[in-house]
């Protein structure tokens, strides 16, 4: 199935429009940072003031040097998400500084634990193909918080991680060494691990970030470009004011990473956003979401890259490469285990209603009809025998139900607590193989840093998701 | 126009988010001979007060605040100086207010730390907007060196909240804390965050924080240092 957010004409003429800026306008960063020092010596001017002009050939050679396919891979080799057109992976959303504890109830700040079970329950989702850092753990300690959230991640899931909330080098040189430490003990083939960096709309990089997403590219190791401008605030206040925005310093960016690393992985991730109107807060329910979503994908494809997006059903009939989708609530701040469950239903549903389905003299059922002729049914037919496992079977959403299953599941609760069971469940049972010992020996080594390991933290890490 | 004309204009442009308009009206209320500060207060304070009223009650957009914001500023720059000649402070307190403003070190969101800095502007505020990534020693540094009696932060991030700490700590070894009020926001900010760090006081919105930092001024800030 497809459906065109974009013409051919359209894609072209927003590319035009964003060349036009990243070199009328450009990129600003700070004059005097390691990252312009960096790209002076590449040959890029950075104006006195900060400005980096960045001419349209520049961009397009830039450009030609990333690979079009991007390999995100399990850590034991396994479940390597491949990033190459053909296929729609969903990630998890993150990353909530608070957390719905599933047993309490309580909305409190989000901890490792946190991190430990949404990344075990992620494992056990089978719709779910890359965990993305769903929380940011306040009890673990700075500098090292992000590097114990990734070990504590790889822990409890096999699945390709992506760390969101990375935004400074010395962050990203421990996470990097972690991921040789996976490698080198054979256990990974392919990047167990990325990074997601995010241009500061309007037009603005983080050095901090930039820093942190090269030291990755340095690696091998994917960077999600970023950018997630806000129409109305960050961007101009219409749907392909907001694309136009993302779109640029999501191709300026990418360039700035292939003048450094020609080749390094990069994955175009496109998250035109609107504001609520009232506040200036992102709004996820603003309809135009999901085909400046849509339009995102078809932008990030016509510069041949891998692309990730979020937007749900609209982007996904486009085909994204990735798609973020799930467990977070009010604007992805909180961590909610149950909403996790339910969304992965979602997903499900979502990943089949944009499935193609083929018409052919089978799935017609011609002689199927002749057999039961006018009046009658399908229920006992051969047939329907051989279709009916493709049937959706809804748990978490309300099924039509005989009155008394209605009040009896009442009693029980709502399907909300359904799927809260069923996420205690699944966290409590599901197993994740161990990390490979010598590979997670010298990863404790790089989360433990300089200073001597906190008791507290690791007796939160008690099966059965371990921190 | 008479008075009651003029103050009718210059509320109908505030809230049409006319700078231009708004700095012509206050300009041509000052030639009729009205007093400065009447202007002030029944012209444009109102008016303010009346948008964020409207916002609140969700009647206007962020949008059509800020902007109603910026014709406050223009219609203020041209009272200021028979203001400052009247030696009248808007505020009422004894010295102007000046505020350092920043996003703290590490944290580069300044979305919601533009929003409150517009609006404190509107108010007479003279806002010394540092940008993001600000380290504690920039914080000293603008509060000596432009007089300030509030400071304002904002973190988004809860890996930066905790420099927050760190600039009302330079704040008290540089012995500046007691001349300023200190705001914090941002959304992962909370009072009980806000009271643990010894800052003044928090607010989730701008017209939160604009109520927030009137009444922070109107303690008895001891003035310029
Ligand atoms: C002084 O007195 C006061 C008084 C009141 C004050 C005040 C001061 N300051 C604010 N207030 C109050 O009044 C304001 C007006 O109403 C309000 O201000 P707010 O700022 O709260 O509200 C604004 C009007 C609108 N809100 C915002 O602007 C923030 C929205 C979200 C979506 C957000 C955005 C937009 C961005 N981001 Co960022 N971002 C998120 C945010 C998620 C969320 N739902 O909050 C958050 C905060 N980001 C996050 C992350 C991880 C990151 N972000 C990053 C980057 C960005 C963008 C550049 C894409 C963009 C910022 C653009 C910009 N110019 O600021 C990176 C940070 C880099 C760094 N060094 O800081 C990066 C690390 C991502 C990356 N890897 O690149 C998450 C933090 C997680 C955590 N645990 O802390 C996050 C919760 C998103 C998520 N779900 O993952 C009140 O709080």
């Amino acid at each position: 199935m497809r459906f065109e957010a974009l013409t051919g004409q359209e894609t072209k003429t927003v590319h035009r429009a964003a060349l036009q800026i990243l070199e009328e306008v450009g990129l600003h960063l700070p004059p005097a940072s390691t990252l312009a020092g960096r790209l002076r010596e590449a040959g890029l001017q950075v104006t006195p003031e900060g400005r980096l002009h960045l001419p349209a050939s520049f961009i397009e050679a830039a450009l030609a040097k990333a690979p079009r396919v991007v390999r995100l891979g399990g850590r034991d080799g396994r479940e390597t998400a491949v990033l190459d057109g053909r296929r729609t992976f969903i990630t998890t959303d993150g990353c909530g500084a608070w957390t719905i504890d599933p047993e309490s109830g309580e909305r409190r700040a989000s901890t490792l634990d946190d991190v430990a079970r949404s990344a075990r329950l992620t494992d056990a989702l089978e719709h779910y193909q890359v965990y993305w850092m769903m929380v940011s753990a306040g009890d673990a300690p700075l500098p090292l918080r992000t590097a114990r959230e990734y070990l504590t991640a790889a822990r409890n899931t096999t699945k390709h991680v992506q760390m969101i909330d990375v935004h400074r080098p010395e962050e990203a040189a421990a996470i990097v060494k972690m991921a040789r430490a996976l490698r080198e003990s054979g256990a990974a083939t392919d990047a167990p691990v990325s990074m997601l960096n995010s241009v500061v709309s309007p037009l603005r990089l983080d050095p901090g970030g930039c820093e942190a997403a090269l030291a990755f590219a340095a690696a091998g190791l994917p960077v999600a470009a970023c950018s997630m401008p806000i129409a109305s605030v960050t961007a101009p206040a219409t749907a392909p004011g907001s694309l136009l925005m993302s779109h640029a310093e999501i191709i300026g960016f990418t360039a700035l990473v292939q003048t450094l690393y020609p080749g390094a992985p990069v994955i175009y991730t496109g998250f035109p956003a609107f504001a609520d109107a009232r506040t200036g807060i992102t709004n996820y329910r603003d309809p135009r979401r999901w085909w400046a979503a849509a339009a995102a994908t078809q932008m990030g494809q016509s510069v041949r890259l891998p692309v990730f997006t979020s937007g749900e059903l609209a982007s996904l009939l486009e085909h994204p490469d990735m798609l973020c989708f799930g467990g977070l609530l009010e604007v992805s701040t909180v961590l909610s285990f149950e909403q996790l469950v339910i969304d992965h239903e979602i997903v499900r549903d979502m990943l089949l209603s944009a499935a193609p389905q083929p018409v052919d003299d089978e799935t017609l059922g011609v002689d199927a009809v002749r057999e039961v002729g006018p009046g009658g049914h399908f229920l006992s037919r051969r047939h329907t025998l051989r279709h009916i496992r493709e049937f959706v079977v809804p748990k978490f959403s309300e099924p039509a139900r005989p009155v008394e299953r209605a009040e009896q599941d009442a009693a029980r609760g709502s399907p909300g607590d359904a799927a809260r069971r069923e996420a205690l469940r699944l966290i409590a049972t599901h197993a994740v193989p161990p990390i490979d010992a010598r590979a997670a020996a010298a990863m404790e080594r790089v989360a433990d840093g300089p200073e001597p390991a906190r008791p507290e933290t690791r007796a939160r890490s008690s099966p059965p998701a371990k921190s | 126009m008479d008075g009651a004309a003029l103050y009718g204009a210059i509320r109908a442009a505030v809230v049409e988010g006319d700078a231009e308009r708004a700095g012509a009206l206050a300009g041509e209320a000052l030639r009729a001979g009205l007093d400065p500060l009447e202007i002030l207060d029944r012209g444009f304070t109102s008016s303010l007060r009346h948008v964020g009223s409207c916002w609140e009650k969700g009647e206007l957009y962020l949008p059509e605040m800020m902007l109603a914001a910026e014709a406050v500023k223009a219609g203020l720059a041209v009272l200021k100086p028979r203001l400052s000649a009247a030696g009248a402070s808007k505020a009422g307190g004894a010295a102007p207010l000046v505020c350092v403003m920043g996003t703290v070190a590490g944290d580069i969101h300044d979305i919601g730390k533009n929003i409150v800095g517009t609006l404190l502007e509107a108010i007479g505020v003279r806002v010394v907007d540092l940008g993001t990534d600000v380290e504690a020693s920039r914080f000293v540094g603008a509060v000596r060196e432009h007089g300030a009696n509030l400071v304002g932060m904002s973190a988004l991030l809860t890996s930066t909240m905790p420099a927050m700490r760190q600039v009302v700590e330079a704040l008290e070894a540089a012995g500046l804390r007691r001349g300023v009020r200190i705001a914090v926001g941002g959304a992962p900010v909370t009072k009980a965050f806000a009271q643990e760090i010894g800052a003044d006081g928090t607010a989730a919105d701008g017209m939160g924080a604009l109520r927030l930092f009137q009444s922070l001024a109107a303690k008895e800030v001891p003035g310029a240092v």
